[in-house]
């Protein structure tokens, strides 16, 4: 075969499957039953489509497709004619049909083997039905019909057999009265044109291909090039920057000693001249007069002709600035248009979605009205390929565990039809797909049952955690909660598989499930693999890239911290980071570039990575950046390196290794299940999930390419999206109409050392905080999410007035907000006067128990504010150990009352149980104010009990308590 | 054997040759990234316009030291197999390098060389120490020998995808 026919066949195939994929959806919307005009559409469609492959693949002699679509053709035919009327049994066998085409076209060389007799067998009757048809009245191929629908039955059960439902059909088709009552002129005229058409298959075909010109096919090798071509661009155009700093600073000097040199020139003839001058008198000697004069001379030379250059060198290269930025925003936009190139529409994953779950319907017997909507939300390639069996794989799950039978359903007062909702949208820079469905939804007794029964938790574990965690377990290897395997939704390989699948894909799964109500699957997709964020991290001088979506987060090691040091069990190094054993692997050591016994050097700094639902710390030299990498894929002569995930090149030029977060863990020899149990043998108290009290945090940015800040929910009252018109300017500062009153607007960056917009957007979102005594609004570019997490709140590396501290929040480095530090620096005055009436505290040394890194900070800052020392410690038991072996160093106890080890209510109980801290003040703070809680921590003995986020009040209670105990004594 | 040409170069004492059809290009920029837990002769990696390259060093398939890098050191830029393949099929060369962008390390670079009258000569079982499986054939220059290489087994067996047939 020579090479013009090889391309025209791969052309052939290219075009028949799209042709194949379009029908699909148009056969099943027809089989659902659509208005008459669309139905005829639908119909003309699926035949031009037919028609075009049949045309094709007769011009190139593969005959069998060309017999098949034939026959194929032949029904649509009768149907445009008004001969044949659609039932699911027609449905059915050309949707058979047309699986049998595609199957041809996967392997053209055997295409003569598939076997397509049963579809020849079940299109039979159709064909042959011409006489019954024809019995038809004329005129109904003109008239409209009354009903205005193709006649059609619900899912036949299979028992009907194809011919019994084509006689049923035609005789509903004859004996259906044409008589309407009010003609329809549209329908008619429509019905005209679509006859007109019969005849012209091969022009309206054509018309289709016509009609898809501005589509051109390219290969993705060569988009890879140009990806590569772009970003060598981008690397070009950062050492041309570079070039042009270099020498614009170098001309800069050049200019200075220009300048120098033309003063010294000026001097030099001054001098001269009052030489001359001097010399007037006794003009004796010509020969040093001549030579005065000829130095006089050079020197004027000199002068003009440094008068000459220094106006042009620094008038040299004018515009260039304006070049660079324009070269600057071209080069970008141009990486990022041929990185579009790569996206696909979901349109081809979700097109198959209605034919899956019509057929799995039938399987169950369940009636399922499926809506998909965001078919045209695009993401990279790769990423639409891999979504699929996910996605089936949730949508089996909904369809088979998720909605109830049709019995239950009825007797449960819901609609009889079960509701499946997939849906695609952007979201936040990626892509949402959600898989939603009203059944009866995951109950988090059941999954507790389940998990303690399997030896995952127990019972008390599983009684601890809330519902919503109890339903995240089913993400957990192993657990599958389906009462009986069936062969629709398979064995428990179920949702872990689907986790770690989305997990590699660089996205993230969410489940929200509420019972009797229904359940939300929710996928976060990164737009595209070839571009991703990165931590930058050095070992051994030698740079590496972590994805941050393996980040957790990440922990400087201090000396002199208890709460965050080495351990050994057995040979391993762990890291005891808030109560929990980390495994830990030093990336040096690991690649061989340092032997095990040289690492005495103390670790700095922990990278935490997650691994499905484990985390483990890799220990790097030094922390470098967040930057988007472009993935290089890895050569393959280093994929048995098993540590590499690909290759990136860095700004200067270099390579980088990209790193394997999984496969480091399994080369590391890390045992998950061996670490957690060794510390739960020595903490007597681990479980499952991290026990660690999560946050809901609002993520929200100051500018668009600003820094990330954080802020407690709790503290939050609400956001208000405002208009800029709606923000008034009165002295010098600004105010949002609000209530009755007006409020004060703060910018972060007239306050924090933070980017500054550069544009005014016509709305932003105005936070507005509580539990604060002069509430004012911060204005927000952007609120870009709420979500629950548990982070650890350095102090260390970002501070100042108005910052409680950062941490990585999504692989983000965030910055968490003092809301009353951020008030302060903007209305001193209001605070100053507070601070005066506040009695002193200086000499009270408070010890604090929290065991989440944010309230710590929070607390620690606001008691500290209050003029107290404070040592703050992770849970009750380190409390316990410092009151035991410090017993003189502590005057107040402020604890918090759910931590793991000790909680707060124990920590109270030990501590008035003992005779030297009976009457060591205690105060308990909560998140949860509950009469019942409050009840059980008076019992326990705490003098007062307040809530985590108020500073006013917690301020008030422990000058309370301290007066107490000053009068006491 | 038809009229080729062979770019040459210097490993260690050798004088080598490789046909001239299966050279991209010749860099000067030897800076490449030292890559953990690679194959021997794999030294690290390359960004050549974007491109990744494999910075292959034929030393230890040779049974020759790691090259030292010096000033004259260059990185030989091998074709891809799908640039080669034209050329194999037309007959034109009848070898292709491995399914990665790879670039000789080396130690420099000599001239190119046309056998013209005298042409290759079959290799001998040992010629200076290097296994005659590891070579098509030599040239015999004015005092010296140019040992034209079996490049696509010598580049597969120093990126780990075959194991060496000399091993004992």
């Amino acid at each position: 075969m020579d090479l013009d026919d090889r391309q025209l066949l791969e052309e052939l195939v290219v075009e028949s499957q799209d042709h194949l994929n379009a029908m699909e959806p148009d056969l099943l919307a027809l089989e659902k039953g659509v208005p008459a005009e669309e139905a005829l559409e639908l119909v003309n469609r699926i035949f031009r489509g037919i028609h075009s492959i049949k045309g094709g693949c007769g011009f190139l002699g593969i005959a069998p497709v060309q017999a098949l679509a034939h026959a194929m053709e032949s029904v649509l035919m009768k149907v445009r004619s008004r001969k044949l009327d659609v039932t699911p049994a027609m449905v059915d066998v050309l949707l058979d049909g047309t699986d049998r085409v595609r199957a041809m076209l996967g392997d053209l060389a055997h295409c003569a083997e598939v076997d397509a007799s049963s579809v020849y067998q079940r299109l039979e009757p159709f064909l042959n039905a011409e006489t019954a048809a024809v019995a038809a009245p004329e005129g109904i191929t003109t008239e409209p019909r009354r009903s205005g629908y193709l006649p059609l039955r619900k899912a036949a059960p299979a028992a009907g057999g194809a011919d019994l439902d084509v006689a049923a059909c035609v005789a509903i088709d004859a004996v259906s009265p044409t008589g309407a009552t009010r003609p329809d002129p549209e329908a008619a005229a429509s019905v005209e044109v679509a006859a007109s058409d019969g005849g012209a298959g091969a022009a309206s075909a054509g018309l289709v291909r016509g009609g898809a010109s501005d589509v051109l096919r390219v290969k993705v090798d060569l988009l890879n090039r140009l990806m590569n071509l772009a970003g060598e661009l981008v690397l070009a155009r950062n050492q041309l920057l570079q070039a042009l700093d270099r020498k614009f600073s170098e001309t800069a000097a050049g200019d200075q000693v220009l300048s120098a040199t033309r003063s010294a020139v000026e001097d030099a003839r001054v001098s001269l001249r009052v030489a001359l001058g001097s010399a007037d008198g006794s003009s004796t000697d010509d020969g040093a007069r001549r030579q005065a004069d000829r130095v006089e001379r050079i020197l004027d030379d000199m002068s003009a002709r440094i008068s000459l250059a220094l106006p042009a060198r620094l008038s040299e290269l004018p515009g260039m600035n304006a070049t660079m930025v324009n070269l600057d925003a071209v080069t970008t936009n141009l990486q990022e248009n041929i990185m579009r190139t790569r996206l696909q529409s979901l349109e081809a994953l979700f097109g198959k979605l209605p034919r899956q779950v019509r057929q799995l319907a039938r399987q169950t017997g369940k009636e399922i009205d499926l809506v998909v909507t965001g078919g045209e939300v695009e993401l990279d390639k790769s990423i639409v390929e891999a979504l699929s069996d996910p996605l089936n794989h949730l949508l089996r799950n909904s369809l088979d565990h998720g909605l109830e039978e049709t019995a239950a359903r009825e007797a449960a007062g819901k609609p009889r039809c079960g509701r499946i909702e997939v849906r695609a949208f952007h979201e936040g820079g990626q892509v949402n797909v959600e898989i939603r469905d009203d059944g009866r939804g995951i109950d988090p007794v059941r999954i507790r049952e389940k998990a303690v029964e399997k030896g995952m938790l127990t019972a008390e574990q599983a009684a601890r955690l809330d519902d919503r965690e109890v339903v995240l377990l089913i993400f957990a290897p192993g657990f599958s909660t389906a009462e009986k395997v069936s062969d629709i939704s398979g064995r428990g390989v179920g949702m872990d598989v689907v986790r770690t699948n989305i997990e590699s894909l660089g996205g993230s799964i969410d489940i929200d499930s509420q019972v009797g109500v229904g359940t939300r699957t929710r996928l976060k997709l990164p737009l595209t693999l070839a571009i991703i964020p990165s931590l930058l991290v050095r070992a051994c001088g030698r740079r590496f890239a972590i994805p941050q979506v393996s980040l957790d987060e990440l922990v400087r090691l201090r000396e002199g911290r208890d709460d965050q040091r080495i351990e050994h069990v057995q040979d391993a190094e762990v890291l005891r980071l808030r109560g929990h054993l980390l495994p830990l692997v030093r990336l040096s050591t690991l690649l061989g570039l340092e032997r095990a016994e040289g690492a005495a050097r103390p670790a700095v700094y922990v990278a935490v990575l997650k691994v499905g639902s484990n985390r483990y710390g890799l220990v790097v030299d030094e922390v470098l950046d967040s930057e988007e990498i472009v993935v290089k894929q890895l050569p393959p002569s280093l994929k048995d390196s098993r540590c590499y995930a690909g290759a990136t090149i860095m700004g200067d030029g270099s390579v980088a290794m990209i790193l394997d977060v999984p496969a480091i863990a399994d080369l590391g020899g890390l045992r998950f299940t061996d670490a957690v149990q060794a510390a739960s043998a020595d903490d007597r108290s681990d479980s499952y999930l991290d026990r660690t009290e999560s946050q809901t945090l609002l993520l929200f940015r100051n500018a668009p390419d600003g820094e990330h800040f954080a802020l407690n929910l709790a503290m939050i009252s609400r956001i208000e999206r405002v208009t800029a018109g709606d923000i008034q300017n009165a002295g010098g500062h600004e105010y949002l109409k609000f209530q009755d009153g007006s409020l004060r607007l703060v910018r972060l960056h007239d306050f924090l050392p933070v980017r500054a917009p550069t544009a005014e957007p016509r709305e932003v979102y105005v936070i507005i905080p509580k539990l604060v005594k002069h509430p004012l609004g911060i204005i927000a570019w952007e609120c870009d999410d709420v979500v629950s997490t548990r982070v650890e709140i350095d102090r260390d590396n970002l501070r100042g007035a108005g910052i409680l501290g950062s941490g990585m929040i999504d692989g983000n480095l965030t910055v968490f907000l003092d809301i009353h530090g951020l008030f302060e620096a903007a209305e001193p005055e209001l605070y100053r006067s507070d601070g005066h009436r506040a009695p002193a505290l200086e000499r009270t040394r408070v010890l604090l128990a929290e065991d989440t890194s944010f309230f710590r900070a929070v607390e620690k800052n606001y008691i500290e504010a209050l003029g107290a020392s404070v040592t703050a410690v992770c849970d009750g038991r380190e409390a316990w150990r410092l009151l035991s072996e410090h017993p003189e160093d502590y005057d107040l106890v402020v604890t918090d009352i759910e931590m793991p080890l000790m909680d707060g209510l124990e920590l109270t109980r030990h501590i008035r149980a003992s005779e030297r801290h009976a009457h060591l003040p205690v105060v308990a703070v909560t998140s949860l104010m509950s009469e019942a809680s409050r009840a059980a921590g008076l019992a326990a003995g705490v003098n007062a009990y307040e809530v985590k986020l108020d500073r006013e009040r917690l301020g008030t209670t422990i000058r309370q308590v301290m007066e107490e105990v000053c009068v006491h004594a | 054997m038809r009229e080729s040409q062979y770019v040459s170069f210097q490993l260690d004492r050798h004088l080598l040759g490789i046909d001239i059809q299966l050279v991209r290009e010749i860099i000067r920029n030897v800076d490449f990234t030292p890559v953990a837990r690679a194959p021997l002769g794999v030294r690290g990696l390359l960004n050549l316009r974007g491109q990744i390259i494999t910075v292959l060093d034929l030393g230890p398939a040779l049974g020759l030291p790691l090259r030292e890098i010096g000033p004259s050191s260059r990185c030989l830029i091998l074709k891809s197999p799908e640039d080669v393949a034209p050329l194999v099929e037309a007959g034109l060369v009848d070898e292709a390098p491995a399914g990665e962008a790879v670039g000789l390390l080396v130690d420099a670079i000599s001239d190119v060389i046309r056998p013209g009258e005298q042409g290759v000569d079959p290799p001998p079982a040992n010629a200076n120490g290097i296994d005659a499986d590891h070579l098509r054939g030599v040239v015999r220059l004015e005092g010296r020998l140019l040992l034209v290489l079996s490049l696509k087994r010598l580049v597969e067996e120093g990126l780990g995808q075959r194991v060496p047939a000399n091993v004992d």
